[in-house]
């Protein structure tokens, strides 16, 4: 398994983060699945990295 | 250890947190009594203790919206899954000696969701411990 970004969408906490907060964790198919199927939380894309600028 | 009044219990199914949306909790764990008496002069039975059967029921608030009581119950039962459930006193201090918490790997057999016209909606769960590691307090 590989971690991966979420962010909790429902109403209430997951994981114990809490609604809006996003977090990384190896969740299994199952849990994904049923967490991702009530709402609980979807899959958050990781903010871009800017590439740095040469001066 | 004082006294305390119940108000800010902690009670997590499936790593959801569902504590505005239960009421109460009752553990259940008792061993089976096997009688294992012989014939003696005193008429006593004598016991042993046999298999353990465990399980937790919580009254919850009847709400249906994403990732409230029904949708993180009913799918759980529905699939049959084996989910995680834990229960602490104090859902805003640290697990510990005087804060231990319930935890353990359960099912949930029967679901019966219901409601009374002009009641609040609220019914029970009962979860069933469901590996051999059983349900348990603890406390670090």
């Amino acid at each position: 398994m590989t971690k991966q970004t979420y962010k909790v969408t429902g109403a209430t906490a997951y994981r114990g983060h809490q609604p809006g907060e996003t977090f990384e964790a190896d969740l299994t198919d199952d849990e994904k699945r049923r967490a991702m199927d009530r709402g609980s939380i979807a899959v958050a894309k990781k903010p871009a990295v800017k590439e740095a600028k040469d001066a | 250890m004082p006294k305390r009044v119940a108000f800010k219990d902690s009670v997590t199914v499936d790593s959801v947190d569902l504590s505005n949306f239960a009421r109460s909790v009752s553990f259940s764990s008792e061993h089976e009594r096997v009688d294992v008496s012989g014939f003696n002069d005193t008429g006593s039975s004598e016991f042993l203790a046999g298999v353990t059967t465990q399980s937790v029921t919580v009254e919850f608030y009847g709400a249906y919206g994403a990732s409230e009581t029904h949708q993180t119950l009913y799918p759980i039962h529905q699939s049959r899954d084996i989910v995680d459930f834990e229960w602490m006193p104090d859902g805003s201090a640290a697990v510990g000696p005087t804060n231990p918490k319930l935890k353990g790997n359960v099912q949930i057999l029967t679901y019966n969701p219901g409601a009374t016209r002009g009641d609040a909606d609220t019914y029970s769960v009962e979860f069933t411990a469901a590996d051999p590691a059983g349900l348990a307090f603890v406390t670090a």
